[in-house]
């Protein structure tokens, strides 16, 4: 086996290639390209997420357990979006793609408990998934710049930290956090004139209305300053923020028809995540779609009603199947074709 | 290092009361690069006025937690000079209505400039008040009192009751910026309502003057006995009109909407 250059899995996401030349392996990119899947999302992750959400279920950690509920239940959407976001972010990336690559790590991390990248929302494998990258190989690990992981990498295979790739990002400027309002003028300068693209604070600032004033000040020049807060050197590739609940949208109305078939998939669970954290617990319906829409939470008896929708039976039929009486399963119906969980067979 | 400061008021809200000067100024500084700065409601105006001008948001300075107004219109003066005078920017600052009007963070920005010795351009914009006007009959001949309705119930100004006054920002009710829930305005109009109370009649006609917002901007009015005063909320950029006490009868009516048909 010949030698590998190994470079770290920082910063996260990485946009290159996972074997970029011959004898180099970018292991950022392979664990995006690994993680960051549809088939992962849809199968190990949400069956992890929803193994945790009983476990704290049966601790009865019930905020826990809504915490887990949404990231559960964004397996969905998020399955049905992460290979689009994925090829964005290495091709064009916007701070939508971004964001719901960030969803999909907090899946990966809460599901499969793993660790983080110190100082980032992104994860860090398990060491026997770095070494089993490496196997049988002599390995010359590189740096990668602020968020790297390197020294995470460095202690998984027991090798020193040897030299520095550029990450090809722009130049940002560090502060001590006591120092925000003395330096303020010439961080805020160094914005407009594009001597840095942001600002990294060593330490948090004083809690006082200057040190308010000069983050809003920053915030407000810097195009890339609230991505680099919130997603650390990757956030330098993008302007401005986005939020996974906003990049959802709700389903398209169905098609109101004699005989129904189901858009959507029924899902009941303890919850919702808002009484959860109230500290009740009812079963609760979920509508989800694998497309990128919002879960809906429904009475259970929709939940029913919906599986026993086949593309054949009539509204009389499903009535029956489901034991309800006609008048009111009609009406669960209707709602369905509403909310574009059901749509003429 | 050189740099410019440039001032300019889009009026009140309808894109027809934008001066030709202040649209012209929009769009040199959108050919320029300058560095523009303002408001969500100024950036949603000029977006139709200027696409290519790139409006930052000031928003924040609303939002920052103990900051309360008074500091952050100190500081909004201090960095808008700061970035045209030290850092050699091409500033252009965008308010609503008139710059001259109720306008904290320009009037500090002209004193600064004045004090430092930096060349200020205002470009001049319609004030709320002409629009507000049309809704009275207004005859001057006793003169005009105008306030912050935050003044007559908050800060102690007395209002000499033999001559009208027109109270503006009728609807807000707290100096952190959260004024826009419509809802919690009444607290403030009680609190005015009981300041006029000291001097007028209970049944004394006062009128509440509004927008009735996008998209046609017309203007409304709603005529109440000062005793009912805090009885519905108003939304924040409402002014009341009170009649003088004795006064000319004409300035107790309500006049009917002058914009030609549009409300």
């Amino acid at each position: 086996m010949s030698d590998l250059r190994l470079l770290p899995l920082g910063p996260f996401p990485p946009w290159g290639r996972a074997l970029p030349a011959d004898g180099v392996l970018d292991l950022g990119a392979l664990l995006r390209d690994q993680l960051l899947a549809r088939g992962v999302l849809s199968g190990p992750a949400r069956q992890a997420l929803q193994a945790r959400f009983a476990q704290a279920l049966e601790a009865g950690d019930l905020p826990r357990a809504a915490d887990l509920l949404g990231l559960w239940l964004d397996t969905w959407p998020l399955a049905a979006a992460i290979e689009q976001a994925r090829a964005e972010w290495t091709a064009a990336p916007s701070a939508e793609a971004l964001a719901i690559i960030e969803r999909a790590a907090a899946c990966v991390l809460d599901g499969f408990g793993w660790r983080r990248i110190p100082g980032t929302p992104w994860p860090c494998p398990p060491d026997e998934w770095i070494v089993a990258q490496t196997e049988g190989r002599t390995v010359r690990l590189s740096g990668r710049g602020e968020a790297d992981g390197a020294v995470l990498v460095s202690a998984a295979l027991g090798v020193p930290v040897s030299g520095e790739e550029d990450p090809g990002l722009p130049v940002v400027r560090s502060v001590d956090g006591l120092a925000l309002v003395g330096e303020r003028s010439a961080l805020a300068r160094a914005l407009v004139t594009g001597e840095a693209a942001a600002v990294r604070l060593t330490s948090p600032p004083p809690p006082s209305p200057a040190a308010a004033l000069a983050l809003g000040e920053l915030r407000m020049e810097g195009p890339h300053q609230r991505a680099y807060e919130r997603w650390g050197p990757a956030g330098l590739r993008v302007e401005g923020e986005a939020h996974w609940e906003e990049l959802l949208e709700d389903a398209d109305a169905g098609e109101a028809g004699a005989v129904l078939m189901p858009l959507a998939e029924g899902l009941l669970a303890p919850g919702p995540a808002s009484a959860l954290r109230r500290g009740r617990v009812d079963t609760v319906g979920f509508l989800l779609w694998d497309a990128p829409f919002r879960p809906v939470a429904v009475h259970p008896v929709a939940v029913h009603v919906l599986r026993a929708l086949d593309g054949e039976r009539d509204a009389a039929a499903v009535a029956a199947a489901v034991q309800g009486p006609p008048d009111q399963v009609a009406q669960v119906l209707a709602e369905l074709v509403r909310v574009g969980a059901a749509t003429a067979a | 290092m050189s740099g410019q400061l440039t001032i300019v008021g889009l009026g009140p809200a309808r894109p027809e009361h934008v001066t030709a000067e202040a649209r012209e100024l929009l769009r040199s500084a959108s050919e320029r690069g300058a560095r523009a700065y303002g408001l969500a409601h100024v950036r949603e105006l000029v977006a139709d006025l200027a696409p290519d001008l790139d409006v930052r948001a000031l928003d924040y300075l609303y939002a920052l937690p103990g900051v309360d107004r008074p500091v952050a219109y100190q500081d909004l003066a201090r960095m808008l000079v700061r970035r045209a005078f030290e850092d050699g920017q091409d500033v252009v600052y965008i308010v609503a209505g008139s710059p001259l009007f109720i306008n904290d963070a320009v009037l500090l920005i002209r004193r600064l400039c004045a004090r430092e010795g930096h060349p200020l351009r205002l470009v001049h914009g319609m004030s709320f008040v002409e629009l507000v006007l049309s809704r009275v009959y207004w005859t001057g001949h006793r003169g005009l009192q105008l306030y912050s309705a935050w003044n007559v119930a908050r800060d102690g100004q007395a209002l000499d009751p033999a001559v009208p006054a027109l109270l503006c920002q009728l609807g807000e009710f707290t100096a952190g910026g959260d004024a826009l829930d419509t809802g919690g305005s009444t607290t403030l109009l009680a609190e005015l309502r009981d300041r006029l109370a000291a001097t007028l009649p209970a049944d004394h006609p006062v009128t509440v003057l509004y927008s009735s917002g996008r998209p046609d901007y017309a203007s409304l009015a709603r005529q109440v006995p000062l005793s009912a005063l805090a009885d519905e909320p108003v939304p924040v950029y409402s002014n009341l009109w009170v009649p003088a006490l004795d006064g000319p009868d004409v300035e107790r009516d309500v006049a009917p909407a002058a914009d030609g048909g549009l409300s």
